[in-house]
Formats: C-alpha cells, structure tokens, sequence
C-alpha cells in the first residue's frame, strides 16, 4: 500500500472531482464571476479533497501494510486475521472479519483432520496389536507341527509380520506428538537385538556377520531402531547376492555417533542415490527382479529424523550400500552432526 | 522339571504354547478362567508365569502387581504391545523379562531357561542315554570321564538335549546361538559341531550325535 497505489484506487471519484471543480470555475466564469474568484473556489474546492484523501490514506495505510508485511512473515498465512487488530474504518473492518471468520473455518477444518488422522492412527495401533496374537498362533503351529510346507509357512508369516510392523511405524512416523522413549544404549546393544529378531532371514541368507567398534553409547529408541535396522537387513537380504556379507561398524565423531550398515550387495546406482529415501520411490534395482515398495528407506529416514538422528544412504566405492545412522551427541548441534556423515 | 503357568485368552496360542512348553519338558498349567487372577497362578505353586498383558476383565499389569506383593515367582510377560513405554512399565510392575509377539520358539525357550536360570531354579543336570549335562558348571559327564564345554558347546548341547530324539536342523541351532548373541555363520557352526563330537569322543561317548543329511542333527 503506498500513495500512488491508493490514489490509483481512486481515480473515479479524482476525476469526476477534478472535472465538476473544473466545471465549476468555467461555469463561475460563464457567470461573470471575477477570474481570480473562479480560480480560487476551484482551488478551495481540490485543496479540501486532497486534504481529505491524505487523511483517509493515513487512516488506512498501517492496517494495509500490516496486513502485507504480517502475510509475508507468517507461515500459516490462515492465522493472519490473529495478528491484526481490528482496524477503524468500515471496509478495513468487513475484510477483517471475513478473514477472522475464514481463519476460523480453516481452524476448525484442521483440527478434524487432525482428530480423523489421530482416530485413524489409533485404530492402526490397536489393529497391529490385535492381528499380532493370531500371526503368533500360526508361526506357533507352523513350527509344532513339521510338515512339507512348514518352513514356507513360517517364511510367508514373517512377511506379514513385518509388513504389519512397517504400516504401525508408518502410522507413528506421520504422527505430530512424540510417541518414542530415547535411552542411553550402547550400538553393540541396538545390533545384537536387531539381529536376534532378524535372525530367521539372515541365517536362512547364510548371512556372515562382522562388528566393529559398536561400544559407543547413544541416546536412541532401541524399539525404533530396531526397526530402523529390520528394513535395512531386509534390503541387504533381497537385493544382495549369497553368501551376504554384512559389517556394522561404530564411529565416533566430534558432535555425533556414526553407526554404519554395510552389505555387499550390487549398490545404488549414483542416479538413483539422491531419492532412495523418497516415499515410493523404487530405484532399478527395485524395478528389476524384487518388488519394491519404495516404503522401507523412507521409513528409516523419517524415523530417524523424529528422534533428531540422520539418515543417508551411500554406494561406497568398493561396492555393495552402507546406510548411515548419525546419534547426535547433543540435540542442539545435529545440523553440524549431518555435514560429517556426508564427508564421511 | 520346573513348572509353568501360563496365562493366555487366545485359544489357538494357549494350546500351541502349551504344547510346545510340554514338548520341551515343562509341566505347564494354563487356566482359562481369568476371573480369579492371581490366586488361580498361586494354587499351582510355579517356578515362572508366563503372562499376556491383554486379558478379559483384569489385565496383565494389574496382575503382575497384584502377584508381587505376595510372591516373588518370575514373571515373563507376551505381548503385542512392544514399545519402549510398554516395556518399562511392565519392568516397573514386576516383571522380570519381556516377549514380543510374534515370537519363535527358539526365543520363548531362550528367554524362559534363563530366566529359569537367574532364579536359581533350572540349574538342574540333564541325561539322556547315559550323557549327562550340567548347564550350571558347563560340562558334560559319561561313565564318571568328565569334560569341559565351551559356551557355543554347551549352547548346541542344551537345545539338543531339550529336543532329545527330535531332528534339530542347523538353522535352528544358529538361531540359538544367534539369540545368545553369537552370531556365527554356517562354517563357524560345522567347525564347533566338530569339536563337540571330538569333546563327546574324548570321554568314549560314541554315536550319540548323528547327524540328519539335509535335515540336522539328533541325539
């Protein structure tokens, strides 16, 4: 809102103004008025309009530019009706109303949303919990009752049993609180318990294990990264040729604790690299071969990014993927924490 | 044997534990009636309870507690509820260890021997065609010659005298020692069944350990 702008505005009521001032001097004149008295009313006559419209311009210029500058500052422009006072003049006071009552609405809409999506994530929770106790008795029957098809069995159930663990993850991953427990625990803690859980498919995948350097303590959820490291190992075990190799090694770094995953399967190729941790992304190697959801790498980062840690994906050049984990030392300096796992 | 109580409301998971417990030696008594919790687990006097945190009427937590105050039996709880808070509040109840489901067997047998084990109740020798093994000293004894096992030995001994005259397959093995956190790969598990037989041979035990081409290994 600047002067010219609202004079612009205005240009009806100037020059229909100006005119009848105009038409009113002639006419003065017509009339046998002296020249200099025509001359003069005209002039009262422009003198008070601009005086008047100078007076409206100030009364209305803070509220506008308030408006302006509140709008480009804010984040949720929906808010804006909440940072500005109601203004004195009866056009600035119907368009700050309509946004009050605008704002209202959006508000009111989102927190339906809100409570549809929280409603929705609880049922998740309470459904993965449920369908847990039925999976449990099958695998259970699977193993008591040897049969041709058991192993298959038990196979295919441990399938289920971790694609229902990823949708309750994905569910906790979309959600606004912070539903995790950070603990102090050491990376040979967080490896042990995620290869004791996967120990199903990594011994059947003939997997060989190397640890390294897994002494450091970090503060983490073991249950997240338990998680986290499932869907690592069950990538290495679907893209990595046999025997799979897999080295866990701990690093310590100046702001942060660096866990890093390493298998020896055929990589990322350099153009997929960038977007691995994409929502449904699938890469040539998911294309090709396995099916690929595109779910599991993105889950790892979003995790990892709720609990303030970092996550990358790289193709070292010796070949095979190493996922990175970086535990910051301290919440505040994570930022810095991200720079040394990529130099890494 | 050491005795169990387990307390479970799905049917199907109540009777396969219940089977799979017994297979392995365990007396195992599973109510199915959970009004009267925890007397009904007090009346059969267990060595560990074994307990399902979701429950008709009264849940896992209330009863753990409620067994607390009065006796001081492990408790191992199952569940589907396996955050990091649900953990620390079974801890905090009284619990002794925690079993996500779904579980292996391997990983219900781990954890229910040692908490049997912490307790002090399950130090107990075990023979089977004139082989003694005591878990409790880690060693293995025939016809007064005795041995010494190393750990990943007496791990391969324990579950294969727990499944006495049953074929246990090499992946079952790994995944015993995998739950004890050796995680060996197929060469390191061939290198210690050899010496497990060399160990067995040194104290004149001989065809006790045959091995099941492409299946496992039964004693």
């Amino acid at each position: 809102m600047n002067l010219f702008r609202f004079l612009k505005g205005k240009w009806l009521f100037l020059v229909a103004s100006l005119f009848t001032a105009l038409f009113c001097g002639v006419l003065l004149t017509g009339l046998g008025a002296d020249l200099y008295a025509a001359f003069f009313v005209s002039g009262v006559f422009v003198a008070g309009l601009f005086a008047a419209l100078l007076l409206e311009y100030l009364q209305k210029r803070r509220f506008y530019q308030e408006l302006e500058q509140n709008l480009q500052a804010i984040d949720r422009k929906y808010l804006l009706a909440e940072t500005l006072e109601e203004p004195d003049f009866p056009e600035g006071q119907l368009c700050w109303r309509a946004l009050c009552e605008a704002g209202r609405s959006m508000n009111d809409e989102i927190a339906a949303c809100r409570r549809a999506e929280e409603e929705y994530r609880e049922y998740v929770e309470v459904w993965v919990h449920e369908v847990k106790t039925p999976i449990a008795s099958a695998l259970l029957l699977a193993e008591n009752h040897p049969g041709e098809v058991s192993g298959a069995m038990i196979r295919e159930l441990r399938r289920i049993d971790a694609l229902v663990e990823q949708s309750m993850f994905y569910a906790r991953s979309r959600q606004v609180e912070k539903d995790y427990l950070l603990r102090r625990v050491t990376l040979g803690e967080l490896v042990s318990s995620a290869l004791r859980r996967s120990a199903g498919l990594l011994i059947e995948s003939h997997a060989a294990v190397e640890r390294a350097g897994l002494e450091e303590s970090v503060a983490a959820d073991p249950k997240w990264i338990d998680f986290i490291l499932s869907q690592l190992l069950t990538n290495s075990v679907k893209y990595a040729g046999q025997p799979l190799r897999l080295r866990f090694e701990g690093r310590a770094e100046p702001e942060c604790v660096v866990l890093a995953v390493t298998d020896n399967g055929p990589g990322i190729p350099p153009e997929d690299l960038p977007r691995v941790c994409e929502k449904g992304f699938t890469g040539q190697n998911g294309r090709s071969g396995t099916r690929a959801s595109g779910m599991g790498l993105y889950l790892c980062r979003v995790l990892c990014e709720k609990m303030g840690m970092r996550f990358a994906v790289e193709s070292p050049p010796e070949g095979g993927t190493r996922a990175l984990i970086c535990f910051p030392r301290s919440s505040l300096i994570e930022g810095v924490c991200y720079e040394n796992v990529r130099k890494a | 044997m050491a005795k169990l109580v387990l307390v479970e409301d799905d049917e199907v998971l109540r009777r396969e534990l219940k089977l799979l417990l017994e297979t392995y030696g365990y007396t195992c008594a599973a109510p199915t009636n959970f009004t009267d919790m925890p007397e009904a687990i007090l009346r059969e006097e267990p060595d560990l309870v074994l307990l399902d945190l979701t429950l008709p009427g009264k849940d896992g937590y209330s009863i753990c507690r409620e067994l607390r105050l009065v006796s001081r039996v492990p408790v191992i709880v199952l569940t589907s509820r396996d955050t990091e808070a649900d953990e620390l509040l079974s801890m905090s109840f009284g619990a002794d260890d925690f079993i996500a489901k779904p579980f292996n067997r391997q990983i219900l047998l781990a954890h229910t021997a040692a908490v049997l084990k912490r307790s002090g109740l399950h130090a107990g020798t075990v023979t089977h065609r004139g082989v003694t093994y005591d878990p409790g000293r880690g060693t293995v004894s025939f016809e007064g010659r005795e041995a010494e096992l190393t750990k990943n030995e007496g791990r391969i001994l324990s579950l294969l005298f727990r499944s006495a005259g049953q074929i246990v397959s090499r992946e079952e093995l790994m995944n015993e020692l995998w739950q004890s956190d050796e995680f060996i790969d197929d060469n390191t598990l061939t290198v210690n069944m050899n010496r497990l037989r060399r160990t067995l041979e040194g104290i004149g035990v001989r065809d006790f350990l045959t091995t099941r081409r492409g299946k496992g290994y039964e004693i």
